[in-house]
């Protein structure tokens, strides 16, 4: 009996036991869950709509077009000598705490797309066309990181938190990450499917090869004009002129009309436009029309803008006998680039002197070129109707991201700059096919090369009086073309960056940058001794310092590293 | 053993442009119609032992153990074992201790020592999810899905485990017609999960990980009275009062900067500028310590503006590289968490009438509010709020405010809360939080039995009460004390807080 109850009782505590595995195996599945509505890292990477799907939050975060609200890329753009902000903007005074342009996220996001793409079960070449996208947005985003920080650190792989010494690592320098810019670029040419191949209006080669003509443009000059390096400057500006060529060569065709890029309700048939940005009614929508067809205070052209328009002759207009003064903008306005009548209007508006329903300019020049058709010329009407298509925020016109405008204007200045340092010797022809193509369209006489870096028009050479002596009569007419046709684009600070000549943005030595129109006196404005309206009554000065060149990197960001780890740039 | 899971299926579909608003039907609707969803779950299961012990009912003794696992951790740290344990020893039953019995009916000693772990941290932060999102970018029509980055997570992510020790003492008084309990306790959570500052070269925020302990110390009392004077009249009140404070006294922030925690922080600190008054001149201006690397824009100090204090006496306003080592002239300016919280009910019966009132309060909290509301043109060129008015001129010098400027929302010192140019943090315009609120105040009268009886009734009663009645404080905005949230992190940019008055009868049958 007594032998029994043991047995007994040690099966029970046996039984006992396995009933609490039993359990225990139970609830570890029980407390097991995956989830739901979301994916994870761990189940997303499984087919290429998935790849593609990834991809779209590059065009959300770097493509802004005409943005959604002030932060598009065009008109908004305004801190340059094209336009005056009503409210007068001042270079940094102090370093931030923080500056949401210090940002890697996408550059995590490019890095976390190549490495899953990789291991992912698809074709060779799909999965290099992947990469490619990858790499091409990488490559935008270091870009962008370069332009206004300069040395930033570079990765080529997506950091874990544990890995403290690569999330802390010092800056990286610029001629480092734009060579590695440079590789992702050429990669994605090489890779990136054709544009009759890839889905209509996303990336594809001929997209790279827009942004390697940009971007190396802009390492090219920046190495010239701000590093006094010229063998890499060669390197770059021979890159940059090889990729527009290639554009140049791809099929695309100017349209007829200057503003058609920037005013159209869809892009998709527009033979110049290689990228753009597609806005629908009630769907995408911007305010780039309605900022400037609104009662809100124009940021508007400068006197210096205005006067960098040439006449129909070619020549600028202290020169030109068809000039007819800016004694009203009639005469302003008459036998002049024909890009200027479609980026002003052809009246006057400022304070006390309201025009269509209260419109005002900082400078007395209403902005146009964004206007879908029905303006200017409606907009001559004294009403300005809420919910209107034309007003804020409920504009779909179609913006432009890479076009054949840009990239003739970026093959023309790469030539005229390796002519100038000896690595290329420019033709007309050369000429011919970029900027006189847009000249023409513009109903403006060609411009001539004349004998070293010099121009003619019509056969005869010239010298613009107010040319700036750092530079040659060739850069100087191909960057003053570059000014127009790209007027309020967003590229004017960046050109000035790379050109080193921010000083243009010094009212001490550029006064026309806080000008604006010649007009009638009134109790509202002030106008200068010449009756020109001063933006700026208080004379606010803007002193332009070596530092500016770069923008400070954000102190908050310099604390959490080491000390003296994450360096600080130059003179802030 | 206990077990729970937890499922959430929503799902919503809506329409707009109805035909009438009466009649709110989606197929009497004629707009755009959208759907969406969401579907989560979560679980968690335990095997749990508890021994009680009492002797006499005089020394009581309880041990616990757990052993817990939670969705919430990876399927390697999932399962944990905690205990814990109390002893409670009731000293009034000592033979020894008789001679207090005249003034104490019961009086016992408590204290308690256990680890539990946070079976709900709010999500499963091992998984890297993807969450969809839609771009900015159109294609046939509509834009397109995309998702976002997977999170970070972190491999050692571990439960949170909070350990409390607590000695307490339970009394009643004059035969338990004043009964209380008083606690401290200390309250240590160890590997608490939250993210921590990254450099943005990571390009994603902070998993969340373990980043280190607080240790939480506190008090609470509350004594209650019940005394029935006579048979007409009953009287009673209770009175609650706590405070605690927090300190963190690990965190992985090895450079130690101020806008996250650090190893020594008091939980709450709010870290900002001494306010010196205004300058009033140029002269002023030029003859104290520069304050030119806190301004930004067109910003430039003058008279009329803040002063701050040079606390580090080196000339330079500044916040000096935003640690606790460097910190500049930054100095803890105050404290979010609420402090010296008490409340004090009372009440009483008279011959049918009834009385109900409750007053709560919070003795020391501070704010460093956002928005145009609590600085005057926050955000940019906005209108002035009524209180905003009494700013500085030449003749107003000591004005709440200083001269306007607008736009004040970002600044030049890493480490703080924003604000910028006149309104960095400081101790000026500290929001003080500290308010003694009558949060209820209840009369009634139940109509005497008779009468009751009379109606066939059980208990009829009129009454009137009302909430958030009034209240003392001395916010420094129109700004109730309670409302510290808003829209866009504009503070009190969210619903009034509102004052209830009801009336009603109750009738049972």
């Amino acid at each position: 009996m007594g032998v029994m109850k043991i047995i007994r009782k040690y099966i029970n505590i046996v039984l006992f036991c396995s009933v609490g595995m039993l359990l225990f195996n139970a609830c570890t599945k029980y407390v097991d869950k995956e989830p739901l509505d979301a994916f994870s890292d761990l189940d997303y990477w499984n087919s290429e709509d998935n790849v593609k799907t990834f991809a779209w939050g590059f065009y959300n975060d770097l493509i802004i077009g005409f943005g959604s609200g002030t932060n598009g890329n065009f008109y908004f753009t305004s801190f340059n000598d094209d336009q005056a902000d009503p409210t007068f903007q001042q270079f940094p005074k102090n370093v931030p705490a923080s500056d949401g342009n210090w940002s890697f996220g996408d550059i995590r996001k490019a890095n976390l797309m190549i490495s899953r793409v990789k291991g992912m079960d698809l074709d060779e070449a799909t999965k290099n066309h992947w990469v490619g996208i990858a790499r091409f947005f990488r490559a935008w985003s270091y870009f962008r990181l370069v332009k206004r920080f300069g040395d930033v650190p570079w990765y080529s792989q997506v950091p874990d938190i544990s890995q403290d010494s690569l999330i802390y690592k010092a800056r990286d320098s610029r001629d480092l990450v734009m060579d590695s810019v440079l590789s992702d670029l050429d990669f994605a040419i090489a890779h990136l499917r054709s544009k009759g191949e890839a889905d209509p209006n996303t990336v594809n080669k001929d997209v790279a090869l827009a942004l390697k003509s940009r971007i190396c443009l802009f390492a090219g000059t920046w190495a010239e004009y701000n590093q006094q390096d010229d063998s890499r400057a060669i390197r770059f500006l021979k890159e940059s002129k090889k990729a527009s060529d290639q554009i140049m060569q791809a099929g695309y065709i100017l349209s007829d009309n200057y503003k058609d890029v920037y005013s159209s309700y869809d892009l998709s048939g527009n033979t110049e436009v290689i990228l753009y940005k597609h806005y629908e009614e009630g769907v995408l929508t911007h305010s780039t029309v309605g900022y400037t067809n609104a009662t809100t205070e124009f940021k508007g052209l400068t006197k210096s803008a205005i006067e960098s328009y040439v006449c129909t002759d070619g020549l600028p207009i202290k020169l030109s006998s068809k000039y007819k003064g800016d004694d009203d903008i009639h005469d302003l306005r008459a036998n002049r680039d024909e890009r200027l009548l479609h980026t002003v209007d052809n009246f006057y508006c400022y304070l006390g002197h309201l025009r269509g329903g209260g419109m005002k300019s900082s400078t007395g020049f209403r902005p146009t070129k964004f206007l879908p058709d029905v303006t200017p010329a409606a907009s001559h009407g004294d009403t300005i109707e809420a919910g209107d298509t034309n007003t804020i925020p409920y504009n779909y016109t179609d913006a432009p991201v890479f076009w054949l405008a840009e990239t003739l204007e970026n093959y023309a200045e790469a030539c005229a700059e390796l002519d100038k340092l000896g690595a290329y010797k420019i033709t007309q022809n050369d000429v011919d096919e970029s900027v006189n193509l847009l000249r023409e369209r513009a109903n403006v006489a060609d411009l001539e090369l004349d004998g070293n870096q010099g121009t003619a028009v019509n056969g005869t050479p010239f010298v613009d009086p107010d040319k700036d002596p750092d530079v040659t009569s060739l850069i100087w007419e191909i960057r003053r073309d570059r000014r127009v046709e790209l007027m309020m684009d967003g590229f004017r600070l960046a050109d000035l960056l790379r050109w080193h000549k921010l000083e243009y943005m010094d009212p001490q030595k550029n006064p026309d940058a806080f000008l604006g129109a010649k007009v009638t006196p009134n109790d509202d404005i002030t106008l200068n001794g010449d009756g020109y309206i001063e933006v700026y009554p208080d004379h606010p000065d803007r002193p332009v310092g070596a530092k500016y060149y770069l923008w400070p990197i954000p102190s908050g960001q310099i604390a959490l590293y080491p000390d003296g780890v994450l360096k600080q740039n130059p003179g802030w | 053993m206990n077990a729970e899971d937890d499922e959430y299926i929503n799902f919503y579909a809506e329409r707009k442009d109805m035909l009438d608003p009466s009649k709110p039907e989606l197929n009497l609707a004629t707009g755009d119609q959208l759907v969406g969803s969401g579907h989560t779950h979560a679980a968690y299961a335990g095997f749990f032992g508890r021994i009680n012990y009492g002797y006499k009912d005089k020394y009581l003794l309880e041990l616990n153990g757990r052993y817990d696992g939670s969705s919430a951790y990876s399927p390697e740290k999932r399962w944990a074992l905690f205990t814990s344990g109390s002893v409670g020893y009731r000293i009034s039953s000592e033979p020894f201790m008789d001679f207090i019995k005249p003034l104490f009916t019961d009086l016992k000693l408590r204290a308690s020592l256990g680890t539990i772990g946070n079976l709900n941290v709010g999500g499963q932060y091992f998984i890297p999810t993807m969450s969809s999102y839609s771009a900015d970018w159109v294609v046939g029509g509509v834009t397109v899905n995309t998702f976002h980055n997977p999170i970070a997570v972190a491999k050692s992510l571990s439960w949170e485990k909070v350990n409390t020790l607590d000695f307490g003492l339970d009394f009643g008084l004059l035969k338990n017609y004043i009964s209380g309990s008083f606690d401290w306790y200390q309250r240590t959570t160890k590997g608490m999960l939250s993210t921590n500052k990254v450099a943005a070269t990571f390009g994603a925020n902070a998993p969340r990980t373990n980043q280190g302990n607080m240790q939480d110390r506190g008090f609470e009392v509350e004594v209650q009275m019940n005394y029935p004077v006579n048979d007409d009249l009953k009287l009673f009140a209770i009175l609650s009062f706590n405070n605690n404070k927090a300190v963190i006294t690990k965190w992985n922030n090895q450079a130690e900067v101020i806008d996250d925690y650090y190893s020594g922080a008091v939980y709450g600190d709010i870290w900002g500028f001494e306010t010196d008054g205004y300058f009033q001149s140029d002269d002023e201006v030029a003859n104290s310590p520069s304050q030119s690397k806190l301004e930004t824009g067109n910003f430039t100090y003058g008279p009329g503006d803040v002063k701050f204090k040079d606390l580090n006496g080196d000339g330079v306003i500044d916040g000096g590289t935003s640690t606790a080592d460097d910190h500049g002239d930054l100095t803890v300016i105050g404290n979010t968490q609420p402090h010296y919280l008490y409340g004090f009910q009372f009440g009483g019966n008279w011959k049918g009438f009834d009385l109900y009132v409750f007053l709560q309060g919070v003795g020391k909290r501070d704010f460093w509010g956002l928005g145009d509301m609590v600085i005057p043109m926050y955000s940019g060129a906005q209108i002035l709020y009524k209180h905003q008015l009494d700013y500085w001129t030449k003749d107003n010098r000591h004005a709440k405010y200083p001269r306007p400027y607008a736009g004040n929302s970002g600044g030049t010192i890493g480490g703080i809360d924003a604000g910028g140019n006149n309104f960095y943090p400081q101790s000026k315009y500290l929001m003080n939080l500290a308010y003694c609120r009558l949060k209820n105040l209840t009369i009634g009268y139940s109509l005497p039995d008779h009468i009751v009886d009379h109606l066939h009734l059980q208990n009829v009663r009129i009454y009137v009460s009302g909430q958030n009645l009034t209240e003392i404080d001395n916010v420094g905005v129109p700004l109730d004390p309670e409302i510290t949230d808003g829209q866009l992190g504009y503070t009190g940019r969210t619903f009034p807080f509102q004052r209830n008055y009801s009336f009603g009868v109750q009738v049972t049958f």
